[in-house]
């Protein structure tokens, strides 16, 4: 043997048997009680902290700004999250949540230094609220009654108005100034076209936009902090309440679609045996996933979605690899119980399937320690999901393929009285 | 074999090369490449907005402002029929449903004279409904505007006003920016830009659309001078230095209206867009948005329209010579025309135009297109309203045989003959050209031109987020650093554990993501913060193959096979389990593409392009270097692995 190659370096023992297959039901019985306490956990979250899992406004809706603070020359100006809350709140905001958040820029002089910034979460989305939209439009009908006005609604940030005479802009922008909304500048075509009636109907048709959410929120905390302090908005994300909702809608629709897609490939590519077992293993994998969003309270965003259509994947991938391998020695093995061939398979590919997700976990886990927001999101649940997957392939995929090939494959269940 | 493997290896060298050659233009700069280089290469990788800093906006339609519009409008043709007939009562719209016109009548006896008018003049646009109960009722015709009027329009709408907001970008010489639609949502991305331009092109988008109809003043009617002004122009324009420098053209337009046989000629101009560097003053009067990181003090890189250089120059002339300057009464209009031979690049021509604006958008009630079974061509119908059908008489009475521009958005598009006075309330256009599958086309075109500008229905943002280019470079930095202790870590393990076989499959992995930057070059596809992470991941899963197809080999070793037989085995026999694995992984991939958007495309795009490369690098490439490592020619008797 020597003769061709050195001693392997090994991480398992060739001719290993370990038992995985006798102790199948013990491994059942375990990952039950886990996957119903990561249920459980679920339903814990919502009594206690208000929600299954901590959505973030991908789901939820709102708006997420991440504003720098620096003094004139440009270097860092550090701010106390405290006080932004106290200015939010004075300002009539509610719901809305502020933390610190320093990243690594250029400072003046070009070297590296830390960001002094801040991240506010609201759960509103568009400058204007419905009803307060409501009433700043029957306030315009009143205001404006010389020369008179038509109807007055919002889409948007942007009221259209049909008026019986034209408004001047500094007019308007008083009036909105009134209602603490700034009102964006006209561009020439738009002084064009709101100076002239439409031919027919004689009326001025005319639109009036708001500064947006962000730069609100901006001019709210520049004037807590005083001139000296430059606020910039370095991030803004948004998402309506309708917007949200298809998210969601997409999600699901993604995991349900991956799972059926998955499943048919399965009993396509090997046969109706092996497609439950690696499905049930990547439920079980997903529930996993989920329950320890659940337990630690990390956000769950779009990116998890994506993380966890990539455990499912990678979970399969695990499973199938074993299953290949069983297929390949029950024609080979003939002569022993399926069983058997499955507990030989599984640890002639044992070597494997650790190596594979060491390698795996390594690279995610290195995306964990030093990525950032969505990256470091991303990477733990990559990080649970390769753990979970390589139990759920070796301890619950192939125990699943066997009971349904004693089940249903073998005659009557051997042993059963 | 010995052929087959030179064969192999001279194919493998030239795909590194290729690639190689591939990715240049994304990380040199593009004037510092010989021009034969950037015409065989010029495609890059796009940095996704995350990454890069900029706009990305998810728009729908507000189609219930829209219909609440057209109930207005209902409401002040209905008060109009009332007086016409000398009847008295009052119209409201009530704010439920949307769209909602009641209709309140002082004498209940006339309820169904105006049932039948209002079902007579817009049976296709409402919904008949229940009057509220209340003392009202009996003398109420109470209607909607119906929900299949206001789908057909948000359909007609949502085409539109990509092209819409596509056209008014571009104007804006903002560098690659995407206009998607999905379901019946608009996608708007737009890389780079700072607060205040941000603002003003948001406010570009949101703008709804302006359709308008004017009549094109021609020069010559039958060899008789009418308006010699745009000859002049024209006989100016082909002998002037700078319309050549410009590259503006000259070109006369002629038709003939069939009933009498009056043969119009018109004079244009014309001109093609382009791509130029301007100084800054000139780029913000044309409003060009500076898009560069690094501001140039020289100047910057514009989307220059045809449309623009016409306008540019023609406002100019009078400047130059009082004789050519435009007069109160007329204006000029630009259409893009798109020649029929595909040969000829589109390109905008100029119109002479009268300024007044004969019939606006709230003068169309609906359009369709319909094929004339007498011409068996397509023609598009237009449906006017009452006050529009009357105005639309008197227009064509008067202006047979003349041009009538169909504008929306201050872009002529299309200009047919007014044939005869159409006085019915509804009017068709038929087609110019030959081919059935293009006039479809352009008929469809006009038909949404015409409906979004009948019901103009503003685009609301559902999602929106602003990238500052700051925040995206510190996250790449760190991606960056974690993909390379990744890398390291990753490299370690193999080459520890594997030996020489490990430093293969390490070789191996380098160029799978050399050829997976290749191909997201080629494609010009987008990188994104969850495309590195994609990046990464497959660094990690791309040594599964390797794996696969090492400890099968080992197996084969220990069961006593010679080198040669064993590595052969491996390879044939890992095949199926790679591929399986690799397929699912996959399968996820193609979810995460269809539903997912913006950063999280970008992670699926970068899944799918690491499982073909993976596939390709783990076992055509690794088995290439195997058969040099321990092939036929060298009579390996051992392996390191």
């Amino acid at each position: 043997m020597s003769e061709t190659h050195k001693p392997f370096r090994e991480l398992v023992k060739p001719n290993g048997n370990f038992e995985f297959i006798e102790k199948r039901k013990t491994w059942a019985m375990v990952s039950l009680i886990v996957v119903l306490g990561c249920i459980a956990m679920l339903f814990v979250n919502k009594s206690t902290r208000g929600d299954y899992l901590n959505w973030t406004i991908d789901f939820k809706g709102g708006t997420e700004l991440i504003l720098a603070f620096e003094n004139q020359d440009g270097t860092p100006h550090p701010v106390d999250a405290a006080m932004i809350r106290g200015a939010l709140n004075d300002a009539g905001k509610s719901g809305f949540a502020v933390s610190n958040f320093a990243w690594k820029t250029e400072g003046p002089d070009g070297r590296a230094i830390e960001a002094s910034g801040m991240l506010v979460r609201t759960p509103e989305f568009g400058a204007v609220k419905k009803e307060e939209g409501r009433a700043i439009a029957a306030d315009f009908v009143s205001t404006f009654a010389d020369p008179g006005i038509l109807k007055a609604s919002w889409s948007g940030d942007r009221m259209f108005v049909r008026a019986a005479g034209a408004i001047d802009w500094e007019a308007a922008r008083d009036f909105f100034h009134k209602h603490n909304k700034t009102l964006r500048e006209w561009s020439p075509e738009n002084i064009e076209e709101f100076s002239v009636p439409s031919e027919g109907t004689e009326e001025y048709n005319l639109q009036f936009s708001v500064a947006g959410l962000d730069a609100q929120y901006q001019e709210l905390i520049a004037k807590a902090l005083g001139d000296d302090v430059v606020v910039k908005i370095q991030n803004v994300y948004g998402v309506g309440a309708r917007a949200g909702e298809k998210l969601r809608n997409d999600g699901i629709k993604s995991l349900f679609y991956v799972m059926a897609l998955i499943m048919l490939y399965l009993a396509f590519r090997f046969d109706v045996r092996y497609a439950p077992g690696a499905v049930v293993a990547l439920l079980h994998d997903a529930i996993l996933v989920i329950g320890v969003f659940a337990v630690t309270w990390q956000e769950v965003s779009l990116t998890t979605v994506a993380a966890l259509l990539t455990v499912i994947g990678y979970s399969v991938n695990d499973s199938v690899v074993i299953f290949d391998r069983i297929r390949e020695n029950v024609v080979r093995l003939k002569d022993k119980k399926f069983g058997r061939v499955i507990n030989i398979s599984l640890n002639e590919t044992m070597a494997r399937t650790l190596l594979t997700s060491i390698t795996l976990f390594v690279v995610t886990l290195m995306m964990n320690l030093l990525g950032t927001g969505l990256v470091r999101n991303f990477a733990f649940a990559m990080n649970i999901g390769v753990v979970v997957g390589v139990y759920s392939s070796v301890f619950i995929a192939s125990p699943v393929a066997l009971a349904i090939h004693n089940r249903w494959f073998s005659g009557p269940p051997p042993k059963k009285k | 074999m010995e052929r087959k493997v030179k064969w192999r290896t001279f194919w493998l060298v030239a795909l590194i090369g290729l690639s190689v050659m591939t990715l240049v233009p994304s990380f040199v700069a593009r004037d510092q490449l010989p021009s034969w280089f950037r015409g065989l290469f010029s495609t890059r990788i796009n940095y996704g907005l995350d990454l890069q800093g900029g706009l990305h906006i998810v728009y729908s339609i507000d189609l219930d402002k829209a219909v609440d519009d057209k109930a207005s409008e209902l409401k002040r043709d209905m008060e109009a029929q009332l007086e016409e007939l000398g009847m008295k009562g009052r119209v409201s719209t009530p704010p439920t449903p949307v769209g909602a016109v009641s209709v309140i009548l002082e004498d209940a006896k006339n309820v169904e004279q105006i049932k039948s008018r209002v079902a007579r003049d817009y049976d296709e646009i409402i919904a008949m409904r229940d009057c509220p109960a209340n003392d009202d009722a009996a003398k109420s015709v109470c209607f909607r505007v119906s929900s299949d009027y206001a789908e057909g329009i948000k359909e007609s709408a949502l085409e539109q006003a990509i092209q819409t907001v596509r056209e008014r970008i571009n104007e804006r010489g903002v560098a690659e920016p995407s206009v998607i639609a999905k379901g019946d949502q608009i996608i708007v991305e737009l890389p780079g830009l700072d607060e205040e331009e941000i603002g003003r092109v948001k406010d570009l988008i949101e703008r709804t659309a302006k359709l308008e109809f004017k009549i094109v003043d021609e020069a010559e009617v039958n060899g008789k001078v009418r308006n010699d002004f745009m000859k002049r122009v024209y006989g100016f324009a082909k002998s002037d230095q700078e319309a050549l420098d410009k590259n503006i053209t000259v070109d006369i337009d002629q038709w003939t209206h069939d009933e009498s046989g009056r043969v119009y000629v018109d004079y244009y101009l014309r001109a093609k867009d382009r791509r130029k560097f301007l100084e800054h003053a000139e780029a913000d009067e044309i409003g060009c948005l500076d898009v560069d990181e690094d501001r140039d003090p020289r100047g910057r890189y514009c989307n220059v329209t045809g449309r623009q250089v016409l306008l540019g120059y023609l406002e100019g002339l009078g400047a130059r010579n009082p004789q050519l300057s435009l007069d109160d009464d007329h204006a000029y209009g630009y259409e893009l025309v798109k020649p029929q031979d595909p040969k000829i690049d589109p390109y905008w021509r100029s119109y002479y135009l009268y300024r007044a604006v004969e019939l606006s958008g709230s003068a169309v009630q609906n359009s369709y297109v319909y094929w004339n079974p007498t011409s068996n061509k397509p023609e598009v119908l237009i449906e006017f309203n009452r006050w529009g059908g009357r105005r639309f008489g008197e227009l064509t009475g008067k202006s047979v045989g003349r041009k009538m521009a169909i504008i929306l958005d201050d872009k002529i598009n299309s200009a047919p003959t007014i044939q005869t006075q159409i006085a019915g309330g509804s009017s068709s256009i038929s087609m110019g050209g030959n081919n059935p599958q293009q006039m479809q086309t352009e008929a469809q075109d006009l038909v949404n031109v015409l409906r979004t500008g009948s019901l103009p229905a503003p685009l609301r943002a559902d999602s929106e987020s602003k990238v500052g280019p700051l925040l995206g470079a510190d996250a790449v930095n760190k991606a960056k650093f974690a993909f390379i202790l990744g890398s390291i870590l990753v490299v370690l393990i193999m080459v520890v554990y594997y030996r020489t076989c490990g430093v293969i499959s390490v070789v191996a992995l380098a160029l799978n993501i050399l050829f997976m930057m290749a191909i997201l070059a080629t494609f010009g596809a987008t990188l994104t913060l969850p495309g590195i992470a994609a990046l990464v991941l497959t660094v990690g899963m791309a040594v599964d193959a390797n794996i696969i197809i090492y400890e099968r080999i080992r197996e084969e070793l220990r069961s006593g096979k010679s080198v040669k037989g064993s590595v052969d085995a491996g390879f044939g026999r890992g095949f199926a389990a790679i591929l399986d694995g690799q397929l699912t992984t996959g399968i996820a991939g193609y979810v995460l593409y269809q539903f997912g958007s913006g950063p999280i495309r970008g992670f699926a795009v970068m899944l799918m392009i690491g499982i073909v490369c993976t596939l390709f690098s783990a076992t055509w490439v690794t088995r290439l270097f195997f058969e040099h490592y321990v092939g036929k020619g060298r009579k390996a008797p051992t392996i390191s692995l």
